[in-house]
C-alpha cells in the first residue's frame, strides 16, 4: 500500500552535472502536478476565449465570474486592501489546491514495472505542500519589503523588544511549517482512511469517507488561502489611511 | 525473532495508539466548544450567520490540525519508524 505519491516513481531520467552521473526520479507528485497545471491552463484558455460582457454568457463563464467575485470579496475582507495586487497569487493557490484535492477521486491506473498503481493527488505529498508553503513565505517577504522597505520589514522581528528576536523568527518558521503539514495531513489522512476502510467494509464505507474527503478537500484550500492572506497582511503592516479610503470608495461604487 | 525487535514493535504500536488517543481528546473537546458557541451566536444573531460560519470553518481546521499532528506522529511510528530500521540493521549485522 502506497501512502505517498513520492514513492511511485513512474520513470527515471539520466542526468550528468559536473561529471557526476545520476538519475532524476519522475514520480507521481510531479506528473500529477503537471497534469493539473495542463488541465487548468487548457480549461481557462477555453473559457476565456469566448468571453462576452452581455447577459447572454455561457455557463462556464458564469461559473468563473462567481469564483473570481468570491475570491475578490474574501481578499478585500481579510486584507483591507485592493484585491488587484493579491488575486493572482491567492486565486492560483486556491484553485490549484482545490482541483488537486478533488482529483483524488479520479481512478487513473498506472503500470510501473508491471505493478498496478493508482493515482494519488499531489497534495497528499509533503513536497507539494512544502513547496506551496515556501511560495507563501517568499511572497510574505516580498510584499512586506515592497510595502515597508527592507529595514521596515525587519523591524517587525524586534518588536516589542529586541530580546524576543529568536522567538519571533521561530514563530515565523513554525507558522509556515504548520501551513504545509495541515494541508498534507488532512488530504493524506483522508486517502489513508479510505484505503484502510476498503479492507474492513469494501462496499459502503470507502464511498462515505470519500464524500467526507471531498468536504475536507473543499475547506482546506480555503483555509490555506485565508492563512496566506493573514500572513501576508501581517507582514505588510497596517494599511495607510489613503488606501482605506480608496477601498471604501470602491465598495461604495460597487453598491 | 530477536527480543529487541519485538520490544521496538510493541513500543511503537503502543506509542501510536496513545498518540492518536490522547491527541484526539483535546481537539475534539475544543471543536465541540467552538461549535456550541457558534450555534449560540447564530441563534442570537441570524443575520451574522454566514460570517460566523466562515470563521467557524477556519478555526475548526486550525483546531483539527492538532489532531492531524498526532496522527502524523502515529503514522511515522507505524510506517516509517527509524528505530525499527536501526534494529533490523543491528540484527542483520550480528
Amino acid at each position: 500500500m502506497n501512502i505517498s505519491p513520492d514513492e511511485i516513481v513512474l520513470f527515471k531520467i539520466p542526468a550528468n552535472i559536473f561529471g557526476r552521473h545520476f538519475y532524476i526520479d519522475i514520480n507521481m507528485t510531479l506528473v500529477g502536478t503537471w497534469g493539473i497545471m495542463l488541465f487548468l491552463w487548457l480549461f481557462f484558455r477555453y473559457i476565456t476565449k469566448n468571453f462576452n460582457s452581455s447577459f447572454k454568457m455561457t455557463r462556464l463563464q458564469n461559473m468563473v465570474e462567481v469564483l473570481v467575485k468570491f475570491l475578490r470579496e474574501q481578499v478585500e475582507m481579510m486584507m483591507k486592501r485592493k484585491a488587484d495586487d493579491f488575486i493572482p497569487l491567492i486565486g492560483s493557490l486556491f484553485i490549484f489546491i482545490l482541483v488537486a484535492n478533488w482529483s483524488s477521486l479520479l481512478p487513473i491506473p498506472f503500470y510501473v514495472n508491471n505493478n498496478l498503481e493508482w493515482y494519488l493527488p499531489p497534495t497528499s505529498s509533503i513536497s507539494t505542500t512544502a513547496g506551496l508553503s515556501i511560495v507563501v513565505m517568499s511572497s510574505v517577504i516580498v510584499y512586506g519589503m515592497a510595502e515597508q522597505g527592507i529595514f521596515g520589514y525587519f523591524k517587525r522581528f524586534f518588536e516589542p523588544i529586541f530580546i524576543l528576536f529568536p522567538l519571533n523568527i521561530l514563530s515565523e518558521i513554525s507558522s509556515f511549517v504548520s501551513l504545509a503539514i495541515r494541508l498534507y495531513g488532512n488530504i493524506m489522512s483522508g486517502g489513508l482512511l479510505a484505503s484502510i476502510l476498503f479492507v474492513l467494509a469494501p462496499l459502503v464505507l470507502p464511498g462515505l469517507i470519500n464524500i467526507y474527503g471531498l468536504l475536507a478537500g473543499t475547506i482546506q484550500p480555503y483555509i490555506f488561502s485565508v492563512l496566506a492572506m493573514v500572513y501576508i497582511s501581517a507582514g505588510m503592516g497596517d494599511p495607510s489611511e489613503s488606501e482605506m479610503e480608496e477601498l471604501e470608495t470602491l465598495e461604495l461604487e460597487r453598491i | 525473532m530477536d527480543m529487541g525487535l519485538v520490544w521496538i514493535a510493541v513500543a511503537s504500536v503502543i506509542g501510536a495508539a496513545v498518540a492518536v488517543g490522547l491527541g484526539g481528546i483535546g481537539p475534539s473537546f475544543a471543536e465541540g466548544f467552538a461549535v456550541k458557541q457558534t450555534i449560540a451566536a447564530m441563534a442570537q444573531q441570524p443575520d451574522e450567520a454566514s460570517n460566523l460560519r466562515s470563521t467557524l470553518f477556519v478555526s475548526m481546521a486550525m483546531l483539527e490540525s492538532c489532531a492531524i499532528y498526532a496522527l502524523l506522529v502515529a503514522m511515522i511510528l507505524i510506517f516509517s519508524n527509524p528505530f525499527w530500521n536501526y534494529g533490523i540493521s543491528v540484527v542483520a549485522g550480528k
